[in-house]
C-alpha cells in the first residue's frame, strides 16, 4: 500500500503551484549567485575561481538550508496538517492500509519535493557555470564531485532532517503554526551557532551544528586559494560524525513520530478533544453558576450607530479581538521565548571581539547583536502572522458573518495590521527583555532604555512596521496565503541583492537609512534623512492601506471582474480625496528626496564610485610619474563647523622643486565633494579643470627651477547640504569630527590610492592588471616615504564652536574666544610627515605625565582610560629604553566615533582611537586579552616606525611601519603580562593570518614583499618577529632595531627597504638562524607539528624524567597557496608544561629549550622539578602551523 | 418588502447557480425549499452581500442590495449556512463583539441587548464557554442572536435545522418565530417541516430557479384529492415508478411506503391520503425533473 500512497501525496503536491514556484526562484537565485560577480552567496574572492569546488559547495549548501527551511517544513507538516483539515483522514483509515505505510507513503510523497526544490537550485549553479559571458580566467572544470559532495553530504541530511523534525512537529500538535515554530526554532539555532565565532570552541560546534556549516568551516577555514580551487571537502573527522548526528535525528524523529501518531479516527477528533477539555473546565464554572441567573436590565433592541466614532469603536473592538488571538495561541508565546533565546545567546556569546575579549554590554552593543541576529526571525515572524491573521477569519469560519456586518474595510484592514504590528512590537520587546538580562548579568546596570527604545522601534535593521503593511498588501491582493509570503520574501531577498547590483536608493527599495548610534552624536546625522525617508514610505503604506481599502474581499466572491466592481464603488469621494492627497504628498516628498539625496549630493552608490575611480585612474594615471614640487611646509586655518556638519579649509603649502630638472607644470587632485573657492599656483595658468574626476593643472608661466620654492593658496569648502540616500559622510559630526587632509585638501599630483585592487573588477573597466606595490628593486620609488618625498613644517589653527575642542597634530600655542567660537593655535617644531587629521568634539579629558612628556587622553567613555594611560607610560619605558628618545613632548589619544570605523591610527603626537575598540573593551576579565593595551602600545610605536623611521613606498614597507610596530607592542605586552600570556595572543594572530590566505585576491608574498596585506604585516608579522626575537634574543632584535633608527630616523630621501632591515638582522644573527630566517622572511613556509603520545617517570629524587615524541613536517607555498613538501630542519621549542594560572588559564613552563628538529618523528627527555601536565614542539605557538592546538598534549606517568 | 428580479449567477466552473431568479417577499417569514444544490445559498449569500450577480437586481425596500451594500449591512442578520467562530473566546464576548460591529456602540445598551439575546437563545448559562465547543443546536442558537443583533429588516437564515436533532429543531423554530412581524425573514431549507411549520409564504427552488410560490395551506390545497400512497415491498419499487408518478418514498415499518400523484384513484392497492407540502415539494421536483438523491 506504499506505493498508492506514495503517489497520491506526490500528486496532490504536483498539482500545487508551491513546489514549480519555489524551484523557479531558487534556480534563478542560485543561477544569478553564479554568474554575477554582485551576488554572492559564498563570498566573491576574485582569486578563487567562479566554479571552484569550495564555491559550488557554499553555494548549494546555503541553498539547501534555503531549501530544507522553505520546503522542508512546508512539505513535511503539509500531510497531517491537511488530512486534519479536510477530514479525509477517515477515509485512509478505514482502509486495510498500514500505519507504516500510511505514514511513510505520505512523508517521501510530500518530502521528495524539498528535493526536487533543492536540485532545481542545483541545477541553477550547474547552468550557471555553462555560462559563455563568465569570465574564462576564474573559470575551472566543472567539478561534479563538488556537486555530488554537497547534494549527498549537506544537502540530503539537511532536508530530511529540517523534514523528519517538521513531520514530528506536525504529527503531535497537528498545528501549521507549530510548524514555523520549528522553522524559527531552526533558524535561531543557527544563528545562535554561528555566534559563537571563538576558534577556540570550533572543535564542540563542529560536532553540534546540525547543518554542518560550522564543520565545514573548520576543515575550511585554513584553505588558500588553491586549496578552494582545487580540494572537495573530505567527509572525515568532526564533519564525519556531524553528518551521521544529523542521520540519527533524522532518524529519531521519523521513529517518534511512527510512535507517537495515532493511527484511527482519534487523530482526527484529536484536537477537539482537546479543546473540548478547555470547554469543560470553563463549562464548569458556567456550571458553578447555577441556577441560572437571568441578567437583570435587558433590552431587545438598541441604537445602532455607523458614524466615524461608531467605526471606531469598531476598530477597537477587532483590534482586541485580533490581540487576544493571538497571545491564546502557544505558539506566539514560544516564538517569543525563542526570540528572547537567541538574543540571549546571541549577546552572551556575541560580545567578544577582538583577540576575543568582550566589549562592555552597552546599549549600543545589544542593539547591534539584536540588529544582526533578529531580523530573519523576526521577518519570519512576521510573514507567518500576516498570513496568519489573513486567513484566519475564513479558517475558523467566522468571515461570512463578519463579512456581511455594517463596518467598513479600513476597521478590518486597520485591526489585522494593529495586530501584526503588536506581535512584532511583543517579539522586540522580548528582545529588549533578553538583552537587559544579559546586562544585568554581565554586571553593566547603565541601561539606556530611550535607546533601545528608538534603537529598537525606530531604527531597526529592516523597516519592521512598513513591512508590516507590505505584508498584510501581499496578503490582501494576492488572495493567497502561500503567494502573499512569497511576495514579502522577495521583497526582502530584493533589498539584499539590489543594492548590490548598484540598485540602492532608498526611493525605490522600499527601506529607510540606517541610524547608528554613537555616544558622540547620539543617533547622528543620518537622522534628518531617516525622517525624511519615513515619511515618503508612511505615505506609500497610507497609499498601500487605501488600495487594501479598495480590493478587501468580502463574502466568496473572488473573481477579478466583480473585484473592479467593488473598487468602483468603494472608491468614493471620501477616499478618492484621500488618496489625491497621499499621492500628492507622497509624490511631493519623494522629489523633495530626490533633489536633496541626488541634486544637492550626486549620487554616490559602490558602482559610480568605483566607475569614477577607474575614470580617473584610466584618465590620469599617465601623470603619475611626472614630478610634483615637494611641499615644504603647510600651513592652514581650519574652520569646523561642527552643527552643521561642515568644514572651511584655507591654506598654504610652500612648495619647492627638489629634482635636478624643471618643473613645467603643477597637478593637483581635489576630491569631488569639496567646493573649490580658491586654488591658486602664482604665475601660473588653470590649463585643465576636470571637476567630475577633481584633476586640476596648472601651466607654470616659467618652468620652476631646481631649488625654487613659491606658495600655493587655497580656499575650500566642505559642505553637506540637504541630506543623503544612505550614509551621510561620517568624516563630518556634530560631535565627533575627525577627517585628515587627504580628506579634504588639494593633494600634488596623481593619487594612486584610489586605484582598484580586484583584476577582476578592473578587467571589467579594461584598466590593466593592477601593480598593487612598486616592486622592492624599483628605484624611482625608493624616495617616496610616507605618502610623500619629504616631511614638511605645520602650522594650523582650528576653530571649533565653543563647546568642544578641536585638535590637530603639534603643541597648542594659544587658545582663544571669538565670535562663540573656540580657537586653537597648533605647532609642529620639527618638521612631520604632511599626513594631520583634525579633530573635534566635547571631550572629557584625563593626563598623566612620563619624565617630562605630556600624556593625555580625550574621551567619551571613561573606563579604559586609565589603562591607556598605563600603557603608554609602559611603552615610553621600552621603547627610549631599547630605540631611541621620544621625538615629542606630549602624547594624545582621542576617542572617535564608531560610525567613523574601528581602528586607531597614529599621527605626529596625536592618536585617534575608536569608540568601538579599545574604550569599550572589557577588560576586567584577567583571562581576556588585553587589546586596550596592546593597541596603545602599537600605536604609540608608530611615533617610530613611521613617523621616526619610514620605508621606502616598495614592496615591505609596511614591515618597517607596521610589523615593526606589532613587534614593539608585544614586547611591552610581553613586559606586562609574561611570556606565557603571549601565546594565547598569538594563537589569535595565527588563526586571522591562516584564515585570511584564503581571502587573498592577488597572491599571498612572503613578509618581506608584502604589498600592503593587513594579515600579513600585521598577522604574519608578529608571529615572524616574535619568533625572530625567540631565536636571536630581544636584546639582539632591539639592538638591530636601534641600529636601524640610527642608521635611517629622521632621514630624508631615500629610504630603507625591508632588504636593509633584512641585511641588518642577518647581520647579527648567528649562522645557524641564517636558514630559518630566510623561512621567515622570504618564503611562505608552514609548519605540521605534534606532540605524541608522551610520558614521564617519576624519579628517585622527586623529579619527574619527561619523554617527548614529537611529529614534525614542513611545507613550502606558493602565491596561491598551493603547498609543497620541504626538509624538515630547525631548531624548534620542545616543552614542558605544568599547571595552569587559575586566573589565566596560563600553563606554567616547566622547561622550554630549542632542539634541533630535522625528522618527522624525534623524542626527547628531560627532567623536570615540578609534575608535568603537558608536553609540546613550539608551545607558544611561534611557527606557523594550521593545527596549533595538537602542538601540546597530555603526559601520562609511566608505570 | 424584497424585491428580486432576474438574478443570475454563473460560477466560474460553468456551474449555473441562479437562473433567472424572481421573487417579492413581504415581512413575515419565507421559506426556501429545495434540495442540496439549487442554488438556495447562491441567492442567499448575494442577497447577504456576499456573492455577486452577472445580472438582475435586488431591493430591500429602496435599499438597492447589489450596490449599495454598506446600507444594506446595516439593516441584515444573517446567519450563514455553516460557521466558527474563534476559539477559546467566549460566547457573550464574541456576541458582544458581534453587536460593536454591527454598530451597537453603546456599551451600557449593548451590555443589556447581549445579555437579553442570550437569555431568549437559552444560551444564558454557557455564555462564557467558548462557541467553538458548542453543541450543533447551541451554536445555531448563538447563530440566530447574532442575526438578530440590532433589529435587522432582513434577516437571512441558510439552512439552520441541517443535523440539529428534533427538540434542537423545535427550539431553534420557536426562536425564529419570534421575530418581529415587520421583518423579512428568509429561511432557506431543504427540510419541509421547517416550512410548514413556520413560513405564511414559501417558494420552492431547482436548477438555479423558482419553481413555484405560494402560501403553504394554499398550495396544499391544490393537490388535495390527487396524492395516493402505498405500502409496497422494496423490491418492487423500481416497478411502481416506471408505472406511476411516484413522489417519494418513506420506509414504515420495514416496508416501503409510496406516494404518487394521480388524478383518480389507480387502484393496485392504493389509498387515497392527504396532501402535505412534502407532496408539493416533490411533485413540483419531479414536475420540473429534478431528481433528489433519496
Amino acid at each position: 500500500m506504499f506505493a498508492p500512497i506514495f503517489r497520491f501525496e506526490m500528486n496532490f503536491h504536483a498539482r500545487q503551484p508551491l513546489v514549480y514556484v519555489v524551484s523557479l526562484v531558487l534556480f534563478f537565485l542560485s543561477f544569478l549567485a553564479t554568474v554575477s560577480d554582485n551576488i554572492g552567496i559564498g563570498g566573491t574572492v576574485s582569486n578563487i575561481n567562479i566554479n571552484s569546488p569550495f564555491n559550488v559547495i557554499v553555494v548549494l549548501a546555503s541553498i539547501s538550508f534555503l531549501a530544507s527551511l522553505i520546503a522542508g517544513v512546508a512539505y513535511a507538516s503539509s500531510p497531517i496538517l491537511r488530512d486534519f483539515d479536510h477530514n479525509v483522514a477517515e477515509l485512509f483509515f478505514t482502509t486495510r492500509v498500514t500505519k507504516f505505510d500510511y505514514l511513510m507513503g505520505r512523508f517521501c510523497g510530500a518530502t521528495i519535493f524539498s528535493f526536487v526544490v533543492y536540485f532545481a537550485a542545483a541545477l541553477g549553479v550547474l547552468l550557471g557555470e555553462l555560462m559563455p559571458w563568465l569570465d574564462p580566467e576564474r573559470m575551472g572544470t566543472m567539478r561534479l564531485d563538488a556537486y555530488w559532495f554537497a547534494t549527498w553530504a549537506i544537502a540530503i541530511p539537511n532536508i530530511l532532517m529540517v523534514s523528519t523534525l517538521a513531520f514530528l512537529v506536525a504529527t503531535l500538535t497537528r498545528s501549521l503554526m507549530a510548524s514555523y515554530v520549528v522553522l524559527v526554532f531552526v533558524l535561531i539555532i543557527s544563528s545562535v551557532i554561528s555566534s559563537l565565532v571563538d576558534p577556540e570552541d570550533l572543535q564542540l560546534l563542529s560536532l553540534l551544528d546540525p547543518f554542518g556549516q560550522v564543520a565545514i568551516t573548520e576543515i575550511t577555514r585554513y584553505w588558500t586559494p588553491f586549496e578552494m580551487n582545487e580540494l572537495v571537502i573530505p567527509v572525515e573527522g568532526n564533519l564525519f560524525y556531524n553528518r551521521l548526528l544529523a542521520g540519527v535525528l533524522s532518524l529519531v524523529f521519523i521513529a517518534l513520530a511512527y510512535r507517537y501518531f495515532p493511527f484511527s479516527l482519534d487523530f482526527v477528533n484529536a484536537k477537539s478533544r482537546w479543546l473540548q477539555r478547555f470547554g469543560r473546565s470553563s463549562k464548569l464554572r458556567a456550571d458553578k453558576q447555577a441556577p441560572a441567573r437571568m441578567a437583570t436590565a435587558q433590552r431587545s433592541s438598541a441604537n445602532t450607530n455607523f458614524g466615524f466614532r461608531a467605526q471606531l469603536t469598531q476598530f477597537a473592538s477587532l483590534v482586541r479581538i485580533e490581540f487576544h488571538n493571538i497571545i491564546i495561541g502557544k505558539a506566539f508565546l514560544v516564538m517569543a521565548l525563542l526570540g528572547m533565546f537567541q538574543v540571549g545567546a546571541n549577546a552572551l556569546f556575541g560580545l567578544a571581539g577582538i583577540f576575543g575579549t568582550e566589549v562592555y554590554p552597552t546599549t549600543s552593543a545589544m542593539l547591534l547583536i539584536i540588529n544582526s541576529g533578529y531580523s530573519i526571525p523576526l521577518l519570519v515572524v512576521l510573514i507567518f502572522y500576516s498570513s496568519e491573521l489573513l486567513v484566519r477569519d475564513r479558517n475558523v469560519g467566522v468571515a461570512e458573518m463578519m463579512d456581511s456586518m455594517p463596518y467598513p474595510n479600513w476597521v478590518i484592514i486597520g485591526a489585522k495590521l494593529l495586530g501584526l504590528m503588536s506581535v512584532v512590537l511583543v517579539m522586540l520587546l522580548a528582545a529588549m527583555l533578553a538583552a537587559v538580562l544579559v546586562q544585568i548579568f554581565k554586571g553593566y546596570y547603565d541601561f539606556n532604555f530611550v535607546q533601545y527604545f528608538f534603537g529598537l522601534f525606530s531604527f531597526f535593521q529592516f523597516p519592521i512596521w512598513f513591512t508590516c503593511v507590505l505584508a498584510v498588501f501581499a496578503q490582501v491582493i494576492t488572495g493567497n496565503r502561500y503567494l502573499g509570503m512569497f511576495v514579502v520574501v522577495m521583497y526582502f531577498a530584493g533589498t539584499l541583492f539590489l543594492p548590490q547590483q548598484g540598485f540602492n536608493h532608498n526611493l525605490y527599495l522600499f527601506s529607510t537609512p540606517g541610524v547608528p548610534y554613537s555616544v558622540f552624536t547620539g543617533f547622528g546625522p543620518n537622522l534628518s534623512a531617516f525622517v525624511w525617508f519615513s515619511v515618503y514610505w508612511s505615505l506609500f503604506c497610507a497609499l498601500l492601506l487605501i488600495a487594501m481599502h479598495l480590493v478587501w474581499q468580502r463574502g466568496t466572491e473572488i473573481r477579478g471582474r466583480f473585484r473592479w466592481k467593488n473598487i468602483r464603488s468603494r472608491f468614493s469621494t471620501p477616499v478618492a480625496i484621500a488618496a489625491a492627497i497621499c499621492l500628492l504628498a507622497f509624490a511631493g516628498t519623494g522629489c523633495f528626496i530626490f533633489y536633496n539625496t541626488n541634486v544637492l549630493n550626486s549620487k554616490l552608490s559602490i558602482l559610480d564610485v568605483e566607475e569614477g575611480f577607474a575614470d580617473y585612474e584610466k584618465a590620469y594615471k599617465q601623470y603619475e610619474d611626472l614630478n610634483s614640487p615637494d611641499i615644504m611646509s603647510i600651513y592652514t586655518e581650519v574652520e569646523l563647523f561642527p552643527e552643521d556638519r561642515e568644514a572651511h579649509i584655507e591654506g598654504t603649502y610652500t612648495v619647492s622643486n627638489n629634482y635636478d630638472e624643471a618643473i613645467p607644470e603643477v597637478h593637483f587632485t581635489v576630491a569631488t565633494y569639496l567646493s573649490i573657492n580658491e586654488l591658486n599656483v602664482p604665475n601660473s595658468t588653470l590649463s585643465h579643470s576636470d571637476t567630475d574626476l577633481g584633476y586640476y593643472i596648472y601651466q607654470l608661466d616659467r618652468p620652476m627651477q631646481p631649488g625654487e620654492s613659491f606658495d600655493v593658496n587655497f580656499d575650500i569648502d566642505w559642505l553637506t547640504p540637504g541630506f543623503v540616500n544612505n550614509s551621510a559622510t561620517t568624516s563630518l559630526l556634530s560631535s565627533g569630527t575627525f577627517f585628515n587632509n587627504t580628506e579634504a585638501f588639494p593633494l600634488p599630483g596623481y593619487n594612486n590610492s584610489a586605484e582598484l585592487l580586484d583584476n577582476n573588477r578592473r578587467r571589467r573597466y579594461d584598466l590593466p592588471p593592477v601593480e598593487r606595490a612598486a616592486k622592492i628593486d624599483d628605484e624611482s620609488q625608493w624616495d617616496v616615504g610616507l605618502v610623500t618625498r619629504m616631511r614638511a613644517s605645520y602650522e594650523a589653527i582650528v576653530s571649533t564652536s565653543n563647546d568642544q575642542i578641536a585638535v590637530t597634530p603639534g603643541y597648542l600655542e594659544r587658545e582663544w574666544e571669538e565670535g562663540g567660537r573656540r580657537y586653537f593655535h597648533y605647532k609642529m617644531d620639527e618638521p612631520i610627515w604632511p599626513f594631520v587629521s583634525f579633530l573635534s568634539a566635547d571631550y572629557e579629558m584625563k593626563s598623566d605625565k612620563w619624565n617630562d612628556v605630556d600624556l593625555e587622553v580625550y574621551y567619551k567613555h571613561e573606563q579604559n582610560v586609565d589603562r591607556m594611560l598605563e600603557a603608554s607610560k609602559k611603552s615610553l619605558d621600552y621603547f627610549t629604553a631599547n630605540f631611541s628618545p621620544y621625538q615629542y613632548r606630549q602624547y594624545r589619544i582621542f576617542e572617535f566615533p564608531r560610525q567613523r570605523g574601528a581602528f586607531a591610527q597614529s599621527f605626529p603626537n596625536t592618536i585617534p582611537f575608536s569608540e568601538a575598540i579599545g574604550f569599550v573593551a572589557d577588560i576586567r576579565d584577567p583571562e581576556a586579552i588585553d587589546y586596550v593595551f596592546y593597541v596603545t602600545a602599537h600605536e604609540f610605536a608608530h611615533q617610530w616606525w613611521g613617523h621616526q623611521v619610514v620605508g621606502a613606498n616598495v614592496q615591505g614597507a609596511a614591515v618597517l611601519t607596521e610589523t615593526l610596530a606589532q613587534y614593539s607592542a608585544l614586547m611591552v605586552m610581553e613586559k606586562e603580562y609574561g611570556a606565557a600570556h603571549m601565546q594565547r595572543f598569538l594563537k589569535y594572530e595565527l588563526d586571522n593570518y591562516l584564515n585570511s590566505r584564503g581571502a587573498e585576491v592577488l597572491e599571498e608574498l612572503p613578509l618581506m614583499l608584502v604589498e600592503n596585506q593587513g594579515y600579513i604585516h600585521y598577522r604574519k608579522g608578529s608571529l615572524v618577529l616574535y619568533a625572530l626575537k625567540d631565536y636571536l634574543g630581544e636584546d639582539t632584535v632591539n639592538l638591530i632595531l636601534r641600529e636601524f633608527i640610527a642608521d635611517w630616523g629622521f632621514k630624508g630621501p631615500p629610504y630603507p627597504t625591508t632588504r636593509h632591515l633584512l641585511a641588518k638582522i642577518r647581520e647579527n644573527a648567528p649562522q645557524e638562524y641564517q636558514g630559518i630566517i630566510t623561512d621567515l622572511f622570504e618564503k611562505i613556509v608552514l609548519y605540521d607539528l605534534r606532540a605524541e603520545d608522551s610520558h614521564y617517570t617519576e624519579l628517585p629524587d622527586g623529579r619527574f624524567e619527561v619523554t617527548i615524541n614529537t611529529a614534525a613536517s614542513k611545507f613550502e607555498a606558493d602565491g596561491q597557496g598551493e603547498e609543497t613538501e620541504v626538509a624538515m630542519n630547525a631548531l624548534i621549542d620542545i616543552a614542558v608544561l605544568g599547571e595552569e594560572d587559575e586566573e589565566t588559564k596560563v600553563p606554567e613552563i616547566l622547561h622550554i629549550e630549542k632542539r634541533q628538529v630535522d625528522s618527522e618523528n624525534q623524542t626527547f627527555v628531560f627532567v623536570v622539578d615540578s609534575r608535568p601536565v603537558s608536553v609540546g614542539i613550539d608551545p607558544l605557538n611561534k611557527l606557523i602551523d594550521r593545527n596549533p592546538d595538537d602542538n601540546t598534549a597530555r603526559v601520562e606517568v609511566l608505570n | 418588502m424584497l424585491t428580486i428580479k432576474d438574478l443570475t449567477k454563473t460560477y466560474s466552473n460553468g456551474v449555473q447557480a441562479l437562473a433567472g431568479v424572481s421573487l417579492e417577499i413581504s415581512e413575515g417569514m419565507f421559506g426556501l425549499l429545495g434540495p442540496n444544490g439549487a442554488g438556495k445559498s447562491s441567492l442567499m449569500r448575494t442577497l447577504a452581500t456576499l456573492q455577486e450577480a452577472d445580472s438582475g437586481s435586488a431591493f430591500l425596500n429602496d435599499i438597492d442590495i447589489l450596490i449599495d451594500k454598506e446600507k444594506l449591512r446595516q439593516v441584515l442578520g444573517y446567519l450563514p449556512q455553516e460557521f466558527g467562530t474563534y476559539p477559546r473566546i467566549s460566547a457573550i464576548r464574541m456576541l458582544d463583539h458581534f453587536a460593536v460591529l454591527k454598530g451597537i456602540v453603546d456599551k451600557g445598551e449593548r451590555k443589556e441587548l447581549v445579555e437579553h439575546l442570550l437569555n431568549e437563545v437559552n444560551l444564558w448559562d454557557v455564555r462564557k464557554t467558548a462557541v467553538s465547543t458548542y453543541s450543533g443546536g447551541m451554536k445555531q442558537r448563538f447563530g440566530i442572536a447574532q442575526a438578530l443583533i440590532g433589529d435587522p429588516l432582513l434577516v437571512i437564515v441558510d439552512e439552520p435545522t441541517a443535523g440539529l436533532d428534533p427538540q434542537e429543531r423545535r427550539r431553534f423554530h420557536n426562536l425564529l418565530a419570534d421575530i418581529g412581524s415587520d421583518t423579512v425573514v428568509i429561511l432557506s431549507t431543504h427540510i419541509v417541516d421547517d416550512v410548514s411549520d413556520l413560513c405564511s409564504n414559501m417558494a420552492i427552488m431547482g436548477a438555479g430557479k423558482i419553481l413555484m410560490k405560494g402560501q403553504p395551506n394554499e398550495v396544499v390545497a391544490q393537490l388535495e384529492g390527487s396524492i395516493y400512497s402505498k405500502l409496497i415491498d422494496r423490491s418492487a419499487l423500481i416497478e411502481h415508478e416506471s408505472n406511476y408518478r411516484v413522489l417519494f418514498s418513506t420506509l414504515v415499518g420495514g416496508r416501503t411506503k409510496i406516494h404518487i400523484v394521480s388524478d383518480s384513484n389507480p387502484g393496485d392497492g392504493f389509498e387515497a391520503s392527504g396532501a402535505s407540502l412534502e407532496d408539493v415539494y416533490f411533485s413540483t421536483l419531479h414536475d420540473n425533473k429534478i431528481s433528489v438523491a433519496a
